[in-house]
């Protein structure tokens, strides 16, 4: 540990500077002093706690810099999409300090993470690493269907070093087919449950794209996998995420698609979602569009269109749609893949699953959807979150494919404001923690290499910060009504909207929203507390009553 | 009263956006297209009905026949779409013409307002007209005052027959002043005073553009200008608004008209804004409709067409020009003298719109009603024309008003807690804008409206609106915000502007949240109010009841005492028939804690 605390030494060059003037969006303006340290950028005034700004370096997207004179300006732009702007006096030190923060912001290795830093100031009442495993959600399936089996096939990873040690397959069958089945599959990704529809007993499975190559390889144990989830005489259907067009170029890297010849009991329906750099260009595209500062409408209506953002939302949704339909409306099954079943694959099953069950529009359902879906199923977070919307560097790995996610969750939690039981705040948060934190939930990109680094041990879980009851109650949806059915967004274009949350949060006042928000919660809470007391002095009264003989009395 | 013309058996009707139907039957009434949806077999619920005013069509479109039957498409001027498919051509046919009759009205008598009759007798609708009183609000902005004064000048419509009668001038703009000035403006329409803001003593005046051409000049026009701008000693200037963008009023000169030539008005800055006439707003509309209509439109074209139909331009343009006003009102606290042409479409919506940044009032229902009043019908938008009341020139056509509306709406998203009313509450007046079933928007001007004798005649909106108050309340109004934020300040960055999805496709349904928060909070905030009165009630009897039992154990203090102390079982019946009639009397509290009693246990 010594040693790496000698390596922040030897990045910091200047560690602190005085008068320091710090610019934030809508927050008076501090002047201060500036300090580094290992994992923070740290601005006091010395005068009033509450003027501090605190910023992870691991939260930077990148620095500009300027010089008017000797007076250097160093704008900070975050990976939450926050810029700040530092005023400093002296060109050495302004030089200094925008290096360092440049590489303390940029360090590879993961195990210099703060996560592997940092120690809790709360108590910890739920371990969250512990509050997700997958044999507890098991159980849940067990009591409803006996028709599947935990496998421990993958325990040491070697099958697919993508999947979690333990995975859900159908019962009939065995381990031996599951291997097979890997080597026909991108990643080893061999078809998994993802979601059991109780209603009807239908099923949701995800895997890799099939390895069939330009000569049409075939697996009889793959088809014969996904064979045993249909019922007799019923058809799937395999959702392809990917246009018919690039699936077929996938063929000729020895990926490509399920035959018709040779899975004559599914419906193949292609959808096109975007993937990798196409989006990371629309990320950055938006956010620039939204930091204009222009008043011309014409100029951000045709910025915002050229994003291309909100296609890849409505198309996502659509296609999520689509998933529960076939499983909900058609009473089929369903196969969700695309190439490498990690990204576009894990957006549609998710969602599918906000659509179909309750439960997920649940806190604790929510964060076992996102700990099952996309830390468990191998999204590659690490390599997804690396760089935001400001990065100048050319983007290798990096894709908003987890916060389009959240948006389309925040696209139905608009429409159906008063059936998830957490609110905008929540999903913001997972936005900020997925790109940058003290926790090490998100860190790695597999469970695997979560096991590698051992963060169960060496670090705090997201949930044990969030599943405590005064983060609770600034997370929850004071509107909530639990509601059993399952909802189906709109998805015209009329009726999605940019998420202002996060797209303008630094851009606009919130003010105004945040005091109507209060002024609902407290309508809310003033209701509760008249029903309470309504229906205590009627208990009062009823006893009163039955004490009292006379009062019986016609 | 309706008189039942034709039923069509047999007709479909579309979803507009799916390729979900209903089967029903049609019916056409003096005043109504009616749809009845037939009874399903299995279900128990009564079949959707669909009632559409004859007034709020705008067309009938009958197009070829299909297999399955005649398509007649009806677009409503409140942004219903609606798609029958009617099996039989020739009852398709019947119903066309019968509809191009029936709403293409040549005179005021045959409007909706004339005939409908909401069971009210004459005082109640005299009383409903009574409700709101420009006299009394003039005066709650401090008019007459000992710089402005009322003018009878315009008594008998002489002077401009477009404005009301009653007008608020400066004091020491004499009547000579005032007809060399009206006559040196767009018809007749002179500076007068539209609102006063009290506390800076500046003043916001409305007028039509100059008869200037490239040289013309008009000595009483200047010296109406100059009395303006003295009638304010906090400023030095006049601001003049000029609503239009400046080719517009270039273009204007060669018809004799124009703008203020700086040099000829002393101490005047001349400002222009903008906004496009009523001709581009109407085919704007046009195009963001078509837009909005496509089936299965995509997110790119949506937005493309948002862009290329120029709407959200154009409203933020409206704000952009309000804002410019309001500002230099209540922060220069110069007085502004606001125009476009006629004085009566962009000056309507820069003026309410300023007025409604400047002053809370306008944002409770009340004063919004006195808003429109004043701005709007009183100084004589012309909604028979633009509104298309009766059968007129389509170039007359505009959506002049809804655009303020709508302005009105990009407000109350910036500013929750701002506004008394919901958009629930636009959303209304603007169905009955168009509706005619009330006298308040019928006509073109005042003068117009005492000749069609409206107020005897027919019922005022404001009184309905006002009876419905619970439904139109929003329910997050903090009068105490506006208290701290008497004026307000929007931004008017392009990202605050967003399409109305719930006036644009107010009857397409699925487009919107299938939850409302508007309808939860409103239901919580009258549970709320409910439960107080329950509470109240649940008090009384209860204070009661340790009385009696007080009472009686003071009767017989003997008898062992229960806890609480005091508590015990009266055995007196003679004491206690009195305490029984005593509680009689509080029948009303006591009937609904038995019932609530038995029902809770």
């Amino acid at each position: 540990m010594s040693a790496e605390i000698m390596e922040f030494a030897e990045l910091i060059k200047t560690p602190r500077v005085d008068g320091v003037v710090l610019h934030r969006p809508f927050m008076p303006t501090v002047e201060g002093t500036l300090c580094l340290t290992g994992h923070h950028l740290i601005l006091s005034s010395r005068q009033d706690n509450t003027e501090e700004l605190w910023l992870l370096h691991s939260n930077i997207d990148s620095i500009e810099k300027r010089f008017v004179g000797s007076l250097g300006h160093i704008t900070v732009k975050c990976k939450d999409l926050r810029m700040i702007q530092l005023e400093i006096t002296g060109m050495e030190e302004c030089l200094n300090i925008a290096s360092s923060i440049e590489a303390l912001s940029t360090l590879d290795s993961v195990s210099l993470m703060y996560p592997f830093f940092y120690r809790p100031m709360f108590e910890v009442i739920e371990d969250g690493w512990n509050s997700f495993l997958p044999q507890n959600a098991f159980k849940d399936l067990e009591s409803m269907t006996d028709e599947w089996r935990l496998s421990e096939v993958n325990k040491d990873f070697s099958l697919c070093p993508s999947y979690p040690p333990l995975v859900a397959v159908p019962k009939d069958v065995d381990d031996e087919t599951l291997k097979k089945v890997a080597t026909f599959r991108h990643g080893g990704r061999f078809p998994v449950l993802s979601y059991y529809h109780k209603k009807n007993g239908m099923v949701m499975m995800r895997a890799g794209q099939p390895l069939t190559g330009t000569n049409g390889r075939r697996c009889k144990e793959d088809e014969k996998l996904i064979n045993a989830t249909l019922r007799p005489g019923k058809r799937g259907y395999i959702i392809d995420t990917r246009a018919i067009n690039v699936a077929q170029q996938a063929k000729a890297r020895g990926g490509g698609f399920e035959l018709e010849a040779n899975y004559p009991q599914w419906r193949r329906i292609h959808k096109a979602i975007e993937r990798y750099n196409v989006l990371q260009e629309s990320l950055i595209k938006l956010v620039e569009a939204c930091n204009d500062q222009s008043h011309s409408m014409d100029r951000w209506l045709s910025k915002l269109e050229a994003s291309n953002w909100q296609t890849n939302v409505k198309e996502i949704l659509t296609t999520a749609c689509l998933a529960a339909q076939c499983i909900d409306r058609e009473g089929a099954s369903v196969l969700v893949h695309g190439t490498e079943g990690t990204d576009s694959t894990l957006q549609v099953t998710s969602l599918a699953q906000i659509i179909l069950d309750p439960g997920c529009r649940t806190i604790k359902g929510f964060q076992s959807l996102v700990e099952r879906e996309w830390l468990q199923a191998g999204h590659p977070f690490q390599q997804r979150c690396a760089q935001s919307a400001f990065s100048n560097s050319k983007p290798r790995y990096e894709a908003p494919v987890f916060l389009l996610f959240l948006d389309c969750v925040w696209q139905i939690l608009r429409q159906f404001p008063c059936s998830f039981e957490f609110n905008e705040s929540f999903l913001v948060l997972l936005f900020e923690h997925a790109y940058a934190s003290q926790f090490g939930t998100f860190l790695g990109n597999s469970a695997a290499e979560r096991a590698r680094l051992c963060l169960p041990e060496k670090t705090v879980s997201l949930w044990s910060w969030v599943n405590r009851p005064q983060e609770l109650e600034r997370l929850t949806n004071p509107l909530y009504e639990p509601n059993s059915l399952v909802i189906w967004p709109s998805v015209a274009p009329q009726s999605l909207l940019l998420w202002e949350g996060v797209f303008l949060r630094w851009n606009r006042s919130s003010k105004c929203l945040d005091e109507a928000y209060e002024e609902m919660v407290h309508i809310i809470e003033y209701n509760k507390e008249l029903q309470t007391k309504v229906n205590s002095l009627r208990r009062q009264l009823a006893q009163l009553e039955t004490e009292d003989p006379l009062l019986h009395t016609p | 009263f309706y008189i039942v013309v034709t039923p069509v058996e047999q007709v479909r009707l579309l979803d507009r956006f799916s390729n979900k139907s209903i089967h029903g039957t049609l019916y056409l009434t003096a005043t109504h297209l009616i749809f009845v949806e037939s009874n399903s077999n299995n279900s128990a619920s009564a079949g959707q009905e669909v009632w559409i005013l004859h007034h709020h069509i705008a067309s009938v479109e009958k197009l070829s026949l299909t297999t399955s039957g005649c398509p007649l498409v009806i677009q409503c001027r409140n942004f219903r779409v609606v798609n029958f498919v009617i099996q039989r051509e020739r009852d398709c046919h019947d119903v066309y013409s019968s509809l191009l009759r029936l709403l293409r009205p040549v005179c005021y008598d045959e409007l909706y307002a004339f005939s409908y009759n909401p069971k009210q007798n004459d005082q109640q609708r005299e009383e409903g007209w009574q409700l709101i009183d420009l006299g009394a609000e003039f005066e709650r902005m401090g008019v007459p005052c000992d710089q402005w004064q009322l003018t009878d000048v315009n008594r008998d419509y002489k002077v401009c027959e477009t404005y009301p009668r009653d007008l608020y001038v400066p004091v020491t703009a004499s009547k000579p002043i005032i007809v060399g000035s009206s006559k040196f403006r767009s018809k007749g329409r002179f500076p007068v005073l539209t609102y006063f803001y009290q506390e800076k003593k500046a003043a916001v005046c409305r007028c039509s553009q100059p008869l200037s051409g490239f040289s013309a000049r008009c000595l009483e026009d200047e010296s109406m200008l100059q009395a303006i701008s003295k009638a304010n000693h906090n400023s030095r200037f006049l601001y003049v608004m000029d609503t239009r963008p400046k080719l517009n009023a270039l273009a204007n000169r060669a018809a004799g008209k124009g703008y203020e030539n700086e040099d000829n008005y002393s101490n005047i800055r001349f400002q222009f804004v903008g906004i496009e006439n009523i001709h581009v707003m109407r085919s704007s509309l046009q195009k963001l409709l078509e837009v909005t209509g496509t089936r299965s439109l995509s997110m790119s074209d949506y937005l493309v067409g948002l862009e290329s139909s120029g709407w959200l331009r154009h409203i933020k343009a409206v704000v952009d020009a309000a804002v410019f006003l309001t500002r230099a009102v209540t922060v220069e606290g110069a007085s502004v003298l606001v125009h476009c042409s006629d004085g009566w479409d962009r000056t309507a919506q820069v003026c309410a719109l300023g007025a409604l940044l400047m002053d809370p009032y306008y944002r409770t229902i009340k004063g919004f009603m006195v808003l429109i009043e004043k701005d709007w019908i009183s100084f004589g938008h012309k909604f028979a024309d633009r509104c298309d009341q009766l059968d007129g020139d389509p170039k007359e056509v505009s959506p002049i008003f809804t655009q303020f509306l709508e302005c009105v709406w990009q407000l109350t998203e910036q500013f929750p807690q701002a506004f008394e009313f919901s958009e629930w509450f636009l959303l209304q007046i603007h169905e009955h804008v168009h509706s005619c079933q009330y006298g308040n928007f019928l006509g073109n001007n005042q003068r117009q409206r005492e000749e069609l004798q409206l107020r005897e005649r027919t019922h005022s909106l404001w009184a309905f609106l006002m009876s419905e108050k619970q439904n139109h309340l929003n329910p997050f109004y903090s009068p105490a915000y506006s208290e701290a934020h008497p004026v307000l300040e929007p931004s008017t960055l392009p990202y605050h502007f967003k399409f109305w999805r719930s006036m644009y496709h107010q009857f397409d349904r699925s487009m919107h949240p299938r939850q409302s928060i508007l309808k939860t909070i409103l239901t919580l905030k009258e549970n709320s109010r409910k439960a107080e009165s329950t509470l109240q009630a649940l008090e009384s009897v209860s204070t009661l009841l340790h009385i009696v039992i007080f009472l009686s154990f003071k009767l017989e203090p003997s008898r062992h005492v229960p806890t609480p102390s005091f508590w015990e079982h009266p055995s007196t019946t003679k004491k206690c028939s009195v305490t029984r009639k005593r509680m009689s009397r509080r029948r009303w509290a006591r009937k609904p804690l038995r019932a609530q009693i038995q029902s809770g246990q």
